[in-house]
């Protein structure tokens, strides 16, 4: 009978699915191990390409080979039979010709790279170009400003993996039992003496997922985004973007105050000096984003510069000129932060749109700026060595910034050293503003010459210990720590601008707070919950090293809040509001933020306090995404978008042979097949069997 | 379900009471009492020398001894038909649960929570602590048993009156929103599921060629097996939409507090889905085609219409669609929305029946068999032998059947589906079984009580132990037997 | 329902609305109705009004099997040019695969 067939069938059918998944979820669970805290690869698009790397929808599956030399690599590509595999790789193996002969070889299913930190650093690893931000900046202007010859790159050890499209997966694993398991693992299963006896063993495989949903280039991807179906729209990819943060010395005047004498800023022509840092930096793996030389350094470096010019200059004075703290986003990825700050000067809506109906600033234009000074790839050079200094354009305005800063650094220690101006700038985000309107009196403090003396830009080892940090926790600083070389470098930056502000040097005693440099440092580079930022008013920050990158628009990284609050902790000013008025009323007060901060800097018994600034944050995305039927590969404005993927997971397990495999399938099939004529035969002779009486 | 209604002693009794007649008054049931007419209880299957064993049964009828003789042996072959319908709802339950399981399993969508919840369950159980969720779920399943209720209390007023447009409306609607919509929301997670890229045109037809049919069938006229399917189907997307949209521990809740309200519509004097069939009995008409689910699956023998409708009141019924689809009646009033489907389901508890159909004479079988020739033919074959034997065999009309709402299907599948949707084999299958037992026992009442009984009680009561004890118990006993490798 | 309680009449109704039916983008109608009366229009001894639904069963099947015909043309070429097809490869496709080109 049909039914009765069907039930059998039902019954056998369950019964082997049973059979493939003996005990469900709690065995599966010993099946497998994850490996938790494993950072991955994804992937990242422009207008033109795709970069990154991507699984299977379900990952990939491949058997662990640990590569340790050479002759590992040429056994996987050459020997090994029972593919696919997933090579772990030490961070010093981890080279782009290494990769492209496992891409090359159709053997590999996936790369782990295993790193405990405790193992010797690469002479060098740096995933990005040997060019960083090659397209954009002043390149659009006036061609290529990265050298010719691959000798004179700004990133000698630039490997370009960042910027390349993978097939495979690659995770970062950083946890020491799971590195042990790994190795636990790939020696008790996967070692044998020759390579086809790995064809009847079970052996040690990961499966690593990170699928991702964006494909071909930013163009498609976004279109595809506005794609709906009846209930549901999807996401494949998100613009890169965050958050600006920008505050100026003195409060702004509005354009109604403006007719009237007032004791706030009416900017002139020239008249206010920038003071920039990049905020972000890039990595290949998700969530593991430090940037010590990359971005801290010159935040830090900015910050506490913003705090000491607050102390110089007694609120009762008034100057003429201001000064903007300019902290900016995305720069890694072609300039997106400061493209967008020099697009909204261009259009008259930085910071903001101008409304005729309320108070508020006049917007700041590219007129109004005079020297601007950018902070990149700060660190405290070999001793005895200058810091740099690069400029575009030979004029006396930045002759007589560089002259200030020589003349200030005498005092502290700190020496600078003028390159010749060139059109080959090191990439920052200068570029974008030189390349709007190309006289403005610029220039860019680096560590480095014509080259990077950072081994390890943009990448995941570019961490505390590359600048050789240590936390003193209020006990004395060391002569020779980066602490006080930034200490000293903030005072000679405030000194400057501030003669720049005032017009003569500073004879005052103010200067920056050492305790403050090291508790900035320490907040950025290791404890993200430190004091400081739980006083500005973030308590639920995690205990771990900050991530820099970017983020994407919709969420902005926590980085840019963080700063944005201490900038506001270090430089505001007290106010009598409660939390309910802690905020400003947008149609009477434009001027001013208000921060709720939960204890004062310094003291952190206070009470909480609100926190009157200038401080504010304006969009960092690109201007690619705001400008209506943008041209997606014109190459004008970065591009950048970040693939959605539901997760990223990397699972340990031992996989059956395949002979093994194909040994249980047949099985299930033989049995489903007996069932079945089984089922047939007792039907066709269910009279005899069951006659009743 | 007008068969079952108006002929016989009606759903509650029809059973075993019918199968009591047959013996006594073969003779003149046709005649006297067309809607008792007596028939064969034997489903196709039946071997022959089971017939014969029937023959002698009847032959020996009317005489005193072979009375209580005949008794015994109407009650044996009574167990036996139960047993016949028992099978026979096991593949329609088995399917719908097939349906939802494989779902469920290869679908990430249906078991994951992204916050959606029904309007009907306001709480969403997001607190940490047990007995919050405890309460959360109680007062979900509370509200939606308040719903539940008053649906059911509405749909039994609109009957009571007369109101049919409006309840056929409200049927067409709820069939229509879940062959589309829900069909929709299915055909899309499914390309999801899988990352397929089929096309807007395709996607389209597809949906519109199967909601189109599936209306035909379902409210007019269409193949049985076609129509059998659908109403599956729609049970099975039902009740994957529960599994979605019901908060965990409500979902558990409910599927407890229906089998009570269950037990009270169907048993109480006052129970709502027994005055609805008192009614319906009283008004000797059908009571919505698509309110109850028959397992009758097979119409064994060809009937002519000729001949119903002349002999008989049920033959003009035959020709009614309500009548039609009698065989197999979609019990579908879902609405899109979960109140309904509950509330329906609690309308339409199993009721076991018998239905006697028809009896016809001698000549009339003869036609049908002239007709049969076309027809199934390996039934034909079975009916022909015995038609040339005794005029008597030959009506053996399988009409009557157990009758399972198809909301007592949906809570089945939601019992095992939800079971399925924490990944454990073991537990959706104890759960599987757990669910087919509880029927079988339920249909063994119904033999015994010859009442209408509730469907779910026993059914959910032991898929709830079977869950609970084999997720408790059972899964880490005999994970902690395979992690120390007992077995080998 | 059951084709064979219905009288001859009422098939060739319910096989000619499913026939006309089918012409409203149902081909599925159409497969139905040829599956359906099949043996009512050819297995059966002849009766009133068979010839009429073997017209009609015999329309429906060669509809039917037009339009899968047509149907799987063109889901083949789908899938094999959405690609290459781009932005109108994108827009006629129902849910764009994730990762895909």
């Amino acid at each position: 009978m049909f039914s009765q067939h069907f039930i059998i069938l039902i019954f056998t059918l369950t019964y082997l699915s049973c059979l493939s998944n003996v005990n469900g979820q709690r065995l599966k669970e010993l099946m497998y191990e994850n490996i938790d805290g494993a950072f991955a690869c994804f992937r990242r698009l422009n207008g033109t390409h795709q970069f990154g790397c991507t699984s299977a929808r379900s990952g990939n599956v491949g058997v662990i080979h640990i590569i340790e030399s050479q002759s590992d690599v040429d056994w996987l590509v050459k020997d090994s039979l029972a593919p696919p595999y997933v090579a772990v790789v030490h961070p010093s193996m981890f080279t782009k010709s290494l990769l492209l002969s496992l891409q090359s070889s159709g053997k590999v299913n996936g790369v782990a790279v295993i790193n405990n930190g405790s193992a010797e650093r690469p002479e060098s690893f740096s995933h990005e170009d040997s060019c960083p931000n090659r397209y954009s900046g002043l390149s659009l202007r006036q061609g290529q400003t990265c050298g010719v010859q691959e000798q004179k790159v700004w990133n000698p050890s630039g490997t370009s993996i960042l910027l390349m499209d993978w097939n495979f997966p690659i995770f970062y694993v950083t946890e020491q039992s799971h590195i042990n398991r790994l190795y636990d693992c790939h020696q008790t299963h996967n070692v044998v003496p020759h390579p086809a006896d790995q064809l009847d063993r079970s052996l040690c495989a990961l499966e690593l997922r990170s699928h991702m949903y964006a494909s071909v280039n930013s163009k498609k991807c976004i279109q595809r985004n506005s794609y709906k179906t009846l209930f549901s729209q999807m996401s494949f990819c998100d613009p890169l973007g965050g958050k600006n943060v920008w505050q100026t010395l003195f409060p702004r005047s509005t354009l109604k105050e403006s007719s009237v004498k007032s004791d706030k800023q009416v900017e002139s022509n020239g008249s206010i000096a920038v003071l920039a840092a990049r905020l972000d930096a890039n990595s290949m793996f998700d969530g593991l984003v430090p940037s010590s030389v990359g971005a801290v350094t010159s935040i830090v470096t900015l910050i506490a510069t913003a705090e000491l010019l607050h102390k110089m200059i007694p609120p009762s004075e008034s100057y003429e000129n201001n000064v903007l703290f300019l902290l900016l986003s995305g720069e890694s990825y072609d300039y997106i932060g400061s493209s967008r700050i020099v697009y909204d000067m261009k259009h008259g809506v930085f910071p903001v749109i101008p409304d005729p109906s309320v108070a508020q600033p006049p917007p700041i234009g590219l007129h109004h700026i005079g020297p601007f000074i950018e902070l990149s790839q700060l660190n405290k050079p070999p001793l005895g060595h200058p810091l740099h200094i690069h400029r575009l354009n030979a004029s006396s305005e930045t002759d007589k910034l560089i002259s200030y800063l020589k003349r200030n650094g005498q005092y502290w220690d700190i020496q600078f050293k003028d390159l010749p101006p060139s059109k080959n700038l090191p990439p920052a985000s200068l570029q974008t503003f030189l390349a709007e309107k190309p006289d403005i009196p610029g220039i860019i403090v680096t560590e480095h010459a014509m080259q990077y003396s950072n081994q390890f830009y943009h990448s995941v080892l570019d961490d505390i210990n590359n600048i050789k940090f240590k936390y003193s926790n209020g006990s004395r600083v060391a002569d020779d720590s980066i602490q006080l070389y930034l200490r000293n470098l903030t005072n000679t930056l405030a000194h400057t601008l501030y003669e720049h502000v005032t017009g003569k040097p500073y004879v005052g005693a103010a200067i920056a707070d050492l305790s403050l440099m090291d508790e900035l440092l320490y907040c950025y580079l290791e404890q993200s919950n430190c004091t400081l930022f739980q006083s500005a008013g973030n308590t639920i920050s995690p205990a771990k090293p900050l991530s820099y990158y970017v983020g994407v628009k919709h969420v902005p990284g926590l980085v840019p809040v963080l700063s944005g609050s201490v900038l506001a902790l270090l430089t505001g000013t007290q106010t009598s509001f409660n939390e309910t008025h802690c905020h400003n009323n947008v149609s009477t007060d434009q001027v001013y933020q208000y921060i709720w901060a939960n204890s004062k800097w310094n003291d952190s018994a206070s009470p909480k306090v609100c926190l009157q600034t200038t401080m504010n944050f304006s969009d960092a995305v690109s201007p690619a995404f705001v400008i209506e039927g943008y041209n997606m590969t014109s190459g004008q404005y970065s591009t950048w978008t970040e693939s959605v993927w539901p997760e990223l997971t990397a699972k340990l397990f031992v996989k059956p042979s395949f002979r093994h495999e194909l040994m249980t399938l047949s099985l299930g099939v033989t049995v489903l097949v007996l069932s079945f004529a089984g089922v047939l035969f007792i039907k066709v002779r269910k009279e005899i069997l069951f006659s009743p009486g | 379900m007008s068969g079952l209604i108006d002929e016989s002693a009606g759903l509650m009794d029809g059973h075993i009471h019918e199968s009591r007649a047959r013996g006594d008054d073969f003779d003149e049931g046709r005649d006297v009492n067309p809607d008792r007419r007596q028939k064969e209880r034997r489903s196709r299957p039946r071997p022959e020398h089971a017939e014969n064993i029937n023959d002698g049964d009847i032959n020996s009828g009317p005489g005193p001894a072979g009375d209580q003789s005949a008794e015994w042996l109407n009650d044996q072959e009574e167990l036996r038909y139960g047993a016949q319908h028992v099978i026979k709802l096991f593949v329609p339950v088995s399917l719908c649960m097939l349906v939802v399981v494989s779902t469920i399993s290869s679908i990430g969508f249906y078991s994951k929570k992204d916050g959606i919840y029904l309007v009907y369950t306001p709480f969403h159980e997001t607190s940490p602590q047990t007995s919050t969720k405890v309460w959360n779920a109680l007062a979900n399943a509370g509200i939606l048993m308040v719903v539940i209720i008053i649906m059911t209390i509405g749909l039994i007023l609109l009957y009571k009156y007369r109101c049919y447009m409006v309840i056929h409306g409200w049927l067409i609607l709820s069939s229509f929103i879940l062959l589309f919509i829900f069909s929709y929301l299915y055909l899309e997670e499914c390309l999801r599921a899988y990352n397929i890229a089929l096309d807007h045109i395709t996607a389209v037809l597809i949906l519109w060629n199967f909601g189109v049919m599936g209306m035909i069938c379902i409210h007019w006229v269409g193949p049985l097996r076609l129509q059998q399917a659908y109403l599956i189907f729609v049970a099975a997307l039902m009740a994957l939409v529960f599994i979605k949209y019901l908060p965990e521990w409500t979902t558990w809740v409910v599927l407890g507090v229906i089998s009570i309200w269950d037990l009270v519509a169907v048993l109480t004097p006052n129970g709502p889905l027994r005055i609805l069939v008192e009614t319906a009995q009283e008004r000797n008409e059908n009571i919505f085609p698509a309110l109850i689910y028959s397992s009758t699956v097979v119409y064994s023998i060809i009937g002519t219409v000729n001949n119903e409708s002349a002999g008989s009141s049920s033959g003009v019924q035959m020709d009614s669609p309500g009548d039609t689809e009698s065989g197999f009646v979609p019990s579908w009033r879902e609405e899109a929305s979960e109140r309904e489907s509950a509330r329906r389901r609690a309308m339409d508890e199993e009721e076991v029946q018998i239905r006697p159909r028809n009896s016809r004479s001698h000549n009339d079988v003869a036609n049908e068999l002239g007709l049969g020739d076309g027809e199934h033919q390996g039934d034909d074959q079975q009916r022909r032998q015995p038609a040339g034997r005794s005029p008597f065999r030959i009506r053996e009309d399988e009409e009557r059947g157990v009758k399972l709402g198809l909301g007592d299907f949906i809570f089945y599948s939601v019992l095992v589906g939800k079971a399925s949707s924490y990944g454990d084999w073991n537990t959706t299958f104890a759960c599987f079984v757990a669910i087919l037992i509880g029927l079988c026992l339920t249909l063994l009442l119904l033999a015994v009580l010859k009442k209408a009984l509730p469907a779910l009680p026993i059914s959910i009561t032991f898929g709830l132990i079977f869950y609970f004890a084999s997720t408790l118990l059972v899964a880490p006993f005999s994970d902690s037997l395979a992690v120390n490798q007992v077995f080998i | 329902m059951d084709l064979s309680k219905v009288k001859d009449d009422r098939k060739l109704e319910i096989c000619r609305l499913y026939y006309k039916g089918g012409f409203a983008f149902l081909p599925f109608l159409w497969a139905v109705n040829f599956v359906w009366f099949y043996r009512d229009a050819f297995q059966r001894p002849a009766f009133e009004e068979q010839k009429q639904i073997k017209r009609y069963v015999i329309f429906s099947g060669i509809g039917a099997l037009i339009w899968s015909i047509a149907l799987t043309t063109w889901i083949v070429i789908f899938q094999k040019y959405r690609v290459d097809w781009g932005t109108v490869g994108d827009e006629l496709t129902f849910l764009i695969p994730s990762g895909s080109l």
